[in-house]
């Protein structure tokens, strides 16, 4: 076995480590050989994921009785013999009219949103709480765009190449919605109910529950179960007013004296197939304090007002856009991209 | 190198290739508590027991590469553990051990327990991940085991296509 070491091979084998190691070190997730392979791998997992799912519904309709299949079959084949009169792309537009129409009433609401429709088309089984999407730079998405349903927030994008990103969700530990300052609660998410404020965080055993947390509650908190939390829009890296999730309980913290809430999410990110990214939208990647005057966070409670209206500008990000920073800590929404797997 | 040689590397590419896509559509692999089974692992362990040290480590560069796409990384981690670890499988197959299901079966399990050790050990602990005993034991282990699960598969289509697309002698 010595021998090997001495080998031609064995010296070939530790100049691919080398080059291994050095491809890691300066490229990027977006890099050449990452575009390259998306461009054979994403058209395949789009079918894959298309086949996986009609089988996943054929398989519900099989414990239907005999008489039932029978008459769904014969109304099929009629159904089918209408459609064949159809439009080749009629089936693709459809599709696409379908996922589209669910977010006309976001759009409507928020005509400064510029979205891009996307599908769920590959889960790693090494990453918790991330999946891939069929778009990418070729559709105008970078890192940090916020990714949403018209039922809510799901996560964020974290790297992305030329036709596929990768989307950490609200449930992964890395992701962090908003961000705290020494001197203020810069919160990026709010109580819409009571205007409490805090920071959406997670932890692994919260997030094998379902769960996400708000944080950073005050003492005088008025929030309880059943309330609604939306983001603030205030760290310039979502939207304000998107909705997170339902408030579940209230809790302390298990080493200080402060309280959390526990929040349901909207969206079932683990199951979730079709979602919408936010390429541009008024006040992306403008981070502002909670009394900017700009009245984009909205708080009906007056103390937590007061008390982060002094503040100078945040410095707070959700993610790595910021004009001005002060020398405040601030937690941010992606840490470094290997921390996202597990 | 000769026609034969290139076909099986042929059939061993497309058969990462589509391993790559099963394990990455959402309902398509094992599943064992939430968790998918890493299909990339076990086949390449297995194709290094059948070839040579260069194209079974060459073999372990492609699939930790598509490893490391799926996880949208750049490649690096799986890809150099693999080509080291299915080199010196090849070697040990080559020289040392008897190439059999026993001896296919521990190698693969030895060599998936290493890799997804490294994998924790890596991304979680030294990432300063919170609870990482607690991933270990929720997440990692019924990865282990649904991973493990088709590695006498593998074995034997990777001992088909080795045997039987060669030159006959």
């Amino acid at each position: 076995m010595k021998e090997v070491l001495h080998t031609k091979k064995f010296k070939i084998l530790l100049f691919a480590v080398l080059v291994l190691f050095g491809f890691s070190i300066f490229s990027g997730s977006g890099g050449i050989m990452a575009s390259a392979l998306s461009v054979v791998s994403i058209p395949t997992q789009r079918v894959s994921t298309s086949v996986s799912n009609n089988a996943a519904v054929a398989a519900q309709n099989a414990s239907a009785s005999k008489e039932d299949l029978l008459a769904e079959n014969q109304q099929l084949r009629d159904r089918i013999s209408e459609l064949e009169t159809q439009l080749v792309d009629y089936y693709d537009l459809k599709k696409e009219n379908a996922q589209l129409y669910k977010y006309l009433d976001m759009k409507q609401e928020n005509p400064d949103f510029k979205p891009v429709a996307a599908s769920v088309i590959g889960r790693d089984p090494n990453t918790l709480y991330c999946f891939t999407i069929d778009q990418g730079t070729n559709s105008g998405i970078s890192v940090n765009d916020p990714v949403v349903t018209d039922e809510g927030v799901v996560g964020w994008v974290s790297a992305v190449n030329s036709i596929s990103a990768k989307v950490t969700t609200i449930l992964s530990p890395d992701t962090k919605i908003g961000g705290l300052t020494e001197s203020s609660s810069n919160a990026g998410a709010t109580d819409k109910v009571t205007g409490d404020s805090g920071v959406i965080a997670t932890n692994i055993k919260l997030s094998d529950q379902g769960l996400i947390k708000l944080q950073y509650l005050t003492a005088e908190t008025k929030a309880k179960a059943g309330d609604i939390v939306v983001t603030s829009g205030l760290g310039g890296l979502y939207p304000a007013n998107l909705k997170i999730g339902t408030i579940t309980s209230i809790e302390h913290e298990e080493y200080d004296v402060s309280l959390y809430a526990l929040v349901k999410p909207f969206v079932d990110v683990t199951t979730v197939r079709d979602v919408m990214v936010l390429t541009e939208f008024d006040g992306q990647g403008e981070i502002l304090s909670a009394g900017d005057s700009s009245g984009i966070f909205v708080s009906s409670d007056s103390s937590s007002s007061s008390e982060s209206s002094g503040t100078s500008s945040a410095s707070s990000s959700e993610g790595s856009s910021s004009s001005s920073n002060s020398s405040s800590s601030a937690s941010s929404n992606s840490s470094s991209s290997s921390s996202s797997s597990r | 190198m000769n026609r034969y040689s290139i076909l099986r590397w042929l059939a061993y590419g497309l058969e990462l290739f589509i391993l790559f896509i099963l394990q990455e559509t959402p309902g398509l692999s094992i599943s064992i508590l939430g968790e998918k089974a890493f299909l990339l692992l076990p086949a390449a362990l297995s194709i290094a027991l059948f070839e040579t040290n260069l194209p079974a480590m060459s073999f372990g560069i492609v699939a930790g590469v598509l490893a490391d796409f799926g996880m949208g990384h750049p490649p690096g981690f799986h890809a150099i553990l693999l080509a080291v670890l299915c080199f010196f499988l090849s070697e040990l197959a080559t020289n040392l051990i008897h190439t059999n299901f026993l001896t296919g079966l521990l190698t693969g399990l030895a060599g998936c327990i290493l890799v997804l050790f490294l994998q924790w050990f890596v991304m979680c602990l030294m990432a300063g991940s919170e609870f990482p005993e607690y991933i270990f034991v929720r997440h990692y282990l019924p990865r282990l085991a649904c991973t493990a699960i088709p590695i006498p598969v593998f074995y034997y289509f990777n001992r088909a296509l080795g045997l039987f697309i060669r030159e006959k002698e």
